[in-house]
């Protein structure tokens, strides 16, 4: 049986690294690490991104390294 | 033997001979403890996505090498040393993953390509 996900996002959440076939996350690609942060820079958790915990780590894990690289921001605020 | 990867950033004000005469330091300090420095990218100015010691701006370089363990803890100690550096990491380098892979995978297994 499905389970009731609401009016806005009637389709099923999929694992999108999964999908693309990545193996390694790559942390110096910070365009694509992007779409994994909200605007004000924090990591998209899993249960809104739909990516699988395998790649969730490794998004965290190559997130956390850019932002010491300052490739990413910590904070959006930080900008301003 | 591990493959290591190091990002080094360097002050925006160094000249771009200053920073190959970095890199030049770095592959012989490797190549003195039996390493092999692979690749180095050089990606020149960026701006960094947040200020760091009043820099808006850094010098990226990357470089890529294989050695023994104790080659990055000392490479480390190095860059500590310098005073136009503002940031760096090393670690273990892993082999990206090939995005091409895909397509040709799915050929093999979809009957519905039979264009030929």
């Amino acid at each position: 049986m499905p389970k009731f996900r609401g009016p806005r996002s009637p389709k099923r959440k999929f694992c999108k690294l999964c999908f693309e076939k990545v193996t390694v996350v790559d942390y110096k690609d910070d365009r694509k690490l992007q779409r994994f942060l909200t605007d004000h820079g924090k990591i998209v958790p899993r249960r809104i991104s739909g990516t699988c915990s395998h790649h969730q780590s490794q998004v965290t894990q190559a997130i956390k390294r850019a932002r010491f690289l300052a490739l990413l921001p910590y904070t959006s605020d930080q900008i301003r | 033997m591990r493959e290591y990867e190091s990002i080094f950033v360097l002050n925006p004000d160094v000249s771009d001979a200053q920073v190959d005469a970095e890199v030049d330091k770095i592959r012989e300090f490797v190549t003195s403890k039996k390493g092999e420095v692979t690749e180095v990218q050089k990606w020149g100015r960026r701006k960094l996505a947040y200020e760091i010691g009043k820099n808006r701006e850094g010098n990226y370089t990357l470089i890529r090498f294989q050695s023994d363990s104790m080659v990055p803890q000392e490479l480390e100690r190095r860059y500590r040393l310098n005073e136009n550096m503002i940031r760096f990491l090393t670690v273990l380098y892993e082999k990206p993953s090939i995005p091409e892979e895909r397509p040709e995978r799915r050929s093999d297994e979809d009957d519905e390509d039979d264009d030929v």
